[in-house]
Parts: structure tokens; C-alpha cells; sequence
């Protein structure tokens, strides 16, 4: 019995992964080339290598600097697969598209099986922090990190009617061309005593009038855009949110707060807020003292963005509060001479659920700030700031 | 003399209490029982189409929320704390979907159907009203439907005046909170006091899809005419609870729906629980109503008997792979007779009962279909090898 596997893992490139509360599940196949009857060692092989291909899949669901930071250390988790993949259901197995118990006398043909793997996403994510270039810098040398997000919700917004200018330019040409003919002919005869007089007139005459008007109509509406106004919320469990994220990924965070004397005053939370309160950006004047304050108190990474918190409306299926959330976010360098952007995310809008407006903002707010923290410290690793 | 484990001990009486000891706490726990978490009543689909698919129950429970005399007390106050086997009943406080939570089931009383008919039969009026609803078991941590058990209510009388709104709400509030015999809250319990609860996901099969044909428009009655979108979901919910209850299989739900979505979300203290998704299922399958008939039988001078039939196409796949394991159309009649002194033939709830039939009647043979179970809904002997596969798939996932 000689049985060569010369196809192994066929990458296919629909994925399917899902996460459901605690576990982790995703997808894989794999096939093999038999070359005599199917063993129980080729099926083992063949199913560990659908759990690598679920493993694959996974990862390729997920943001692109999380896919980058797998690809770095893949040969060393596919090693030790076992770890990682806690379970595989076989769902379905098959020799050259017929089932198994039809395909016993089968003895060369294409083997391919389809499982659903368990994977333990906890570990995973460890794995791939502890490659990461952060956690591979002493504590010493680890990045001191500091960020302001705002939460607010829209409290009021002014609408501007439109501005109408209508303009009518008429223009009017009139041609008259005519003539006359007026002849009159009187004459006079004297018979005796008597004199008769007649006359005699012809009037002819012709006119041609000719009118042209041509109309034309104009103008521009001016729109003014909304003037919103924003009421800033509690972020305490959404910073905590983030907080974890970024030292989970290996910076040490600092709350700015903490910052604002280091500073010299430069870095001001409250004028941030205010300014966020009233727009989507920051003035020239914080964003400048702001980033000049945080390398001032030798921090090299600052956070900065916003949560913005929607209109609830009630989820037709569940009859539960749906409330939306976009979020934007940023990581500026500030160590060098220049601030430059590290990483960015969004707007990327998240919703949240629940049998009332506290719950449903609640699970918006945090799934945005976990979203929005883990895209950005992965995009760190992925381009080796630390 | 060197040191051996248990040497210490070895033939003494302390030895032997030590053992029993340890086998004491080795073994399971004594009370199998799994704890479950009371969540209410709950309407099967959609919330926002509740008031037109239940007019009467919907409206009885939206006048009686929070009251004092609301549907939701009267039948915690029925359940109480009841512990089977199996399970034991939580209606005093909520649970966690933590990793560390002992238990993840909620249980809840979900309604999923209300059906009135008005037939006018010899000076007389007929008036059946039919409530049909689920003990459901939910899994939070594996989102699916872990066991479900149907039950169903029938209230039939006459009267010699055309029945009001009023008369047909007075006795779907009988059927709830009445004396009488046919009480869907008793009957709950008494299928809770039955059910075996068992919290084990292997596989997940859902239905995924479900089509109706344009022909079939004509024959349904205007509630699911005009929200063909919801009735593709109540065919999908049922089949999928008789797939449950017949094969003992976990189902994934079709949608979440306010039964799953809302109340049943609500027993569990974390609010993260509305935000968990149903997840993909291993396996699909895809429903297509193809046709009903109504055909008439036989006819006496007593009366006519008319078969009511109903044709479905199953489809069955594992959707990673895109495998085939069934592709089938099966069909069901079911008869009904109707005096000559019957002026008006309501002729919905004869439909319904087909499908509903066809769908019972296809779960509990998917197991093991038989030869003559195949010639008479399918047609096709071919079609049995198909079934047997489906069949073991189906097992696969208890």
C-alpha cells in the first residue's frame, strides 16, 4: 500500500468564520491525492490540514494588519496547530464527489474533506502579541501611549434653508416694415350756372411687424450645511475599553489627563472636548499645541477621536432599541519633528441593541471602542511602531 | 524503606474512606438537572408583524403587560419553580453567557400560531379558534435552538349569530387565562413536565431559504398574501421546529425574531446577549412550496370530502463545500369533509394542516424512510438513497 498525499490544504477562496460569544469557529477543506485505499492515517492528515486551511480562512476575515501579523508567524502556529485548533467537525468527506460508503473500492481518486474547527481565539491573539514587535521590546523601551476619545451625541442641529437666486434676462427686438399709398384726385365741372366738384381718394397701405422675444432664465441656490452641536457623554467604560486593547497590544497608556503638566499646559483635554463639541476636527491651534505638549512630556504615540452616537430607532424584528455608532479615530507619531499619521480607522459605523436606549448605546459605545482600538494597535504591529 | 504512594495508608480504614471520598467527588454531580432561565412569553417572527399574525394574543398581551393581571405572570405563576429530570426552572433571577456560566438555556413560551375560522354551517356558525405555540430551549452560547416541543390548543364551538370581534377575543382570552379545559398554559406545563432536555451542538442545520410560488399567492389568506417575506420565515420556523422535535436535533433559528431577540435575550443579565448573532449553519436546506390543491374526493348526499394537498420541494446541502445530500419534492394530502349545510368553505386552516402534516410527517421518516412512505409522498424510489443520506446527516447533528 503506497499512498502519496500531493495535494494538501487546497486553498479555496470563499471563507466562512464567525464568532459566537466565547468560541470561535471557522471553516476549512482539504484534500488529497489517494493513491490506493482511503487510511485512517491520510484521513488524520487530511483533517488536521482543513483545521490549518480553517486557521487560514479565520484570518483572512479579519482586518488587514491582523492577516499581515499571521502571515509573520504562521509557520510557527501551524507547527503546533493543536494548540489552536481545539476541535474540528467533519461536515462532510467525500472521493471524487461520491460519499465514502459508496467509494469503499475506490482506490485512487481526489479525497476531500470539509470541517468546522473550534478555535481558541484567546490564545491566538496571544500568540500573535507575543510576536509583535511591541512585545519584543523590552519594558524599558515600551512606548508610552496617550489618547482622547470623545463620545457625543448630536443634541441639536441647525438646518439652513436653501438660498434661491432667480434671474430673468429678457430680450426684445422689434422689426416694422410698411408703406402707404395715399392718391386723391378732385375735379371740377362748370356747366352754365352750375359746378359740380367730385373727388376721388385711393388709400392703400401694408404693414409687416415683426417680434422677437427670447427669455432666459437663471440663477444658483445656495445650500449651507447643518450646524451641529454636540453633547459630550461619560467615556469612563469606553476608555477602559480602549485602555485594555492598547496594553494588551504593548503600550503603556497613560490617561492624557495625566499629561496636561507634563505639558506645560500644551495638552488640554477640556479644550479638546470643547472643540469636538462643536465639530468634526480639531482647530489648527489644539491639534498643533496638543501634539507639541504630548512630545513636550516625552510621549511618542497620541490617540485622538470620536464616537458618535446616532438616532435610536426600534429594530423591526426584535421590537428591541437599535442605536448606531460611527466611530473615527487616529494615531499620531508626535517623537519626530513632524507629527505624522501612524494609523487610522473608520468611519466605521457599529450598532448596538437593546431593551432600552441605555443598553443599546451601551453595547454600541463599547463595540466601537474595542473595534476601533484593536484596528489601530494592529496596524501598529503590522508596521513595527512600538 | 523508600517512600510509595499510598503506602501510608495501604489496608487501613482511612484508606478506604479516603477512596470512597474521592470517588465521591470524581462522580458528576448528583442532580443532572441543566438550569434554565424563565424568559416569558414571546411571539415567533418578527415583532413588528406580531399584531397582524396573532391580532388577538398580541393585542390581549400588549392591553395586559406589566398589568395585574398580565399573561406573562399568570404563566410564571404556572411554571413556578419546576424541575424535571432534566432541567430546573429560574424564574427568579437572570443568567450569564459568560465562559464560566454553569448554563446558557433560556426557556421561554413562544407562540406561533393563531388560527380563527368562521364557517357558517346550517343556520349556525362553526367557530374554531387554534393556538399553537413552543416550549423552546435556547442556547446563548451556541445560538440554537437546543430543543423545542410543540403543543397546540384547539377551541371549536357554534353559535347561532355571526360571531363578533369581541366573541372571537374572548375566547383566545379563555384559551389563555380560562378555566376550561382547552388552556394553552396548562398545557405548557404539562409538556414541560415531560420534556427531556438535552444541551448538546454537534452540527448546526438551519433552514436558510424558502421560496413560494406565484401560484401559490392565490390560495393563501391576505395576512401572508401581502408579507410573503414572512410567511417564507413562519414555513421555515415550522419546519425547523418539526425537524427538532421529531429528529431531536439542535436547529438554528431562521431569524431571531422577538421571541429569541427580546424575551428570551431578556434572562440573561449581560446586555451583550442582544448582540449575539446566529451563526452559520453547517448545514442548510432550502424550501420551495410549490403547489396546493384542492381536490374534491367524494361526495355523498350528506356532504362533500375534499383533499387538500400540498407539494414542497427540499433541497438540502453542506453550503462550505456546496455537496448535494437532498433534492426532492414531497407532497401530502389531507382530507376534509364539509356538510352540505356548509354555505362558505374556509379553506386556509386545510391548507395549513397539509404543510404542517408534510412537514411532521417528513421529519419523523427522514431517520429511516421507508418504502412506502417514499412511494406515497415522493413518487420516485430513487428518492429513498437521497433521504437515507439526508437522514444521517440529520443524526449527525444530535
Amino acid at each position: 500500500m503506497q499512498i502519496n498525499r500531493l495535494l494538501v490544504a487546497t486553498i479555496l477562496l470563499v471563507a466562512g468564520s464567525i464568532a459566537v460569544a466565547q468560541s470561535t469557529t471557522s471553516k476549512g477543506v482539504a484534500n488529497a491525492v489517494l493513491d490506493g485505499p482511503l487510511t485512517p492515517q491520510v484521513k488524520m492528515q487530511a483533517v488536521r490540514d482543513a483545521g490549518i486551511n480553517a486557521l487560514d480562512r479565520y484570518f483572512s476575515q479579519t482586518n488587514q494588519a491582523k492577516s499581515k501579523n499571521y502571515q509573520l508567524i504562521r509557520d510557527d502556529i501551524i507547527s503546533n496547530s493543536g494548540q489552536y485548533v481545539l476541535s474540528v467537525a467533519v461536515l462532510s468527506e467525500d472521493i471524487d464527489g461520491m460519499p465514502l460508503d459508496e467509494a469503499k473500492d475506490i482506490e485512487t481518486g481526489l479525497y476531500t474533506v470539509v470541517v468546522r474547527a473550534d478555535l481558541d481565539l484567546n490564545r491566538l491573539n496571544n500568540e500573535l502579541k507575543s510576536q509583535s514587535v511591541t512585545a519584543n521590546t523590552a519594558t524599558a523601551n515600551k512606548s508610552y501611549m496617550t489618547m482622547v476619545f470623545v463620545a457625543r451625541q448630536q443634541v441639536s442641529v441647525q438646518s439652513f434653508d436653501d438660498k434661491v437666486y432667480k434671474r430673468t434676462d429678457v430680450n426684445a427686438e422689434l422689426d416694422m416694415a410698411g408703406n402707404m399709398n395715399n392718391s386723391v384726385t378732385e375735379s371740377e365741372n362748370i356747366h352754365g350756372d352750375s359746378v359740380t366738384l367730385s373727388d376721388s381718394r385711393d388709400v392703400s397701405g401694408r404693414a409687416i411687424v415683426n417680434s422677437t422675444v427670447a427669455t432666459t432664465t437663471g440663477g444658483s441656490t445656495t445650500a449651507k450645511a447643518d450646524v451641529v452641536k454636540w453633547d459630550l457623554m461619560t467615556t469612563s467604560g469606553m476608555d477602559a475599553t480602549m485602555e485594555g486593547v492598547f496594553s494588551l497590544a504593548g503600550y503603556e497608556v497613560v490617561p492624557a489627563v495625566y499629561l496636561e503638566e507634563d505639558s506645560g499646559g500644551l495638552l488640554n483635554v477640556e479644550a479638546i472636548r470643547n472643540d469636538y463639541r462643536t465639530g468634526n476636527d480639531l482647530s489648527s491651534a489644539t491639534l498643533r499645541n496638543t501634539a507639541k505638549g504630548v512630545r513636550l512630556a516625552e510621549v511618542p504615540y497620541l490617540a485622538l477621536g470620536t464616537l458618535d452616537v446616532g438616532m435610536k430607532s426600534k429594530d423591526p424584528a426584535t421590537g428591541l432599541v437599535r442605536v448606531n455608532v460611527t466611530v473615527t479615530g487616529k494615531v499620531l507619531d508626535v517623537s519626530g519633528r513632524f507629527p505624522k499619521t501612524a494609523s487610522s480607522v473608520g468611519p466605521v459605523q457599529i450598532a448596538g441593541l437593546g431593551p432600552n436606549p441605555t443598553v443599546a448605546r451601551t453595547n454600541a459605545l463599547s463595540k466601537a471602542a474595542e473595534t476601533a482600538a484593536r484596528q489601530l494597535s494592529d496596524e501598529l504591529n503590522a508596521k513595527g511602531f512600538h | 524503606m523508600g517512600y510509595q504512594p499510598g503506602s501510608a495508608l495501604k489496608g487501613s480504614p482511612l484508606r478506604v474512606i479516603t477512596c470512597v471520598a474521592m470517588l465521591v467527588l470524581s462522580a458528576p454531580a448528583v442532580s443532572a438537572s441543566t438550569e434554565v432561565y424563565w424568559s416569558g412569553f414571546g411571539f415567533d417572527g418578527k415583532q413588528d408583524f406580531a399584531a397582524q399574525r396573532f391580532p388577538n394574543s398580541f393585542s390581549l398581551f400588549s392591553e395586559q403587560e406589566d398589568g395585574a393581571g398580565d399573561l406573562d405572570t399568570i404563566l410564571r405563576e404556572k411554571v413556578g419553580e419546576l424541575r424535571t429530570s432534566s432541567f430546573l426552572v429560574n424564574t427568579t433571577s437572570t443568567g450569564s453567557i459568560g465562559p464560566d456560566a454553569p448554563s446558557s438555556v433560556a426557556l421561554g413560551f413562544v407562540l406561533d400560531r393563531e388560527t380563527v375560522s368562521v364557517e357558517p354551517i346550517g343556520g349556525q356558525y362553526k367557530v374554531l379558534v387554534a393556538l399553537s405555540a413552543q416550549a423552546m430551549f435556547f442556547d446563548f452560547k451556541e445560538m440554537a435552538i437546543v430543543s423545542t416541543y410543540p403543543f397546540s390548543v384547539n377551541y371549536i364551538h357554534t353559535q347561532s349569530r355571526q360571531p363578533t370581534d369581541q366573541d372571537i377575543r374572548a375566547i383566545v382570552e379563555n384559551m389563555y387565562i380560562g378555566a376550561g379545559k382547552a388552556n394553552l398554559f396548562d398545557r405548557f406545563v404539562e409538556v414541560l413536565v415531560e420534556a427531556k432536555l438535552n444541551t448538546e451542538v454537534n452540527r448546526r442545520i438551519q433552514v436558510t431559504s424558502v421560496s413560494v410560488d406565484p401560484a401559490v399567492n392565490d390560495t393563501l389568506p391576505p395576512v401572508w398574501r401581502d408579507n410573503l417575506e414572512d410567511f417564507g420565515v413562519f414555513l421555515a420556523q415550522q419546519f425547523g421546529r418539526h425537524l427538532s422535535e421529531h429528529q431531536n436535533v439542535p436547529v438554528l433559528p431562521t431569524i431571531k425574531g422577538h421571541a429569541i431577540g427580546n424575551r428570551m435575550s431578556a434572562s440573561f443579565a449581560d446586555g451583550r446577549v442582544y448582540e449575539l448573532e446566529i451563526p452559520e449553519a453547517d448545514y442548510s436546506i432550502t424550501l420551495s412550496l410549490q403547489k396546493l390543491v384542492k381536490i374534491e374526493y367524494a361526495k355523498v348526499a350528506a356532504g362533500t370530502s375534499y383533499i387538500y394537498g400540498s407539494y414542497l420541494r427540499v433541497q438540502a446541502e453542506e453550503p462550505f463545500s456546496g455537496r448535494p445530500y437532498l433534492d426532492t419534492t414531497i407532497k401530502n394530502g389531507e382530507v376534509k369533509k364539509v356538510p352540505a349545510s356548509q354555505t362558505y368553505v374556509d379553506d386556509w386552516p386545510a391548507y395549513q394542516d397539509s404543510i404542517l402534516k408534510l412537514f411532521g410527517k417528513f421529519a419523523a421518516e427522514i431517520d429511516s424512510p421507508s418504502k412506502d412512505w417514499v412511494a406515497k409522498h415522493i413518487g420516485d424510489p430513487g428518492a429513498r438513497k437521497q433521504l437515507s443520506a439526508f437522514g444521517k446527516v440529520v443524526q449527525s447533528c444530535r
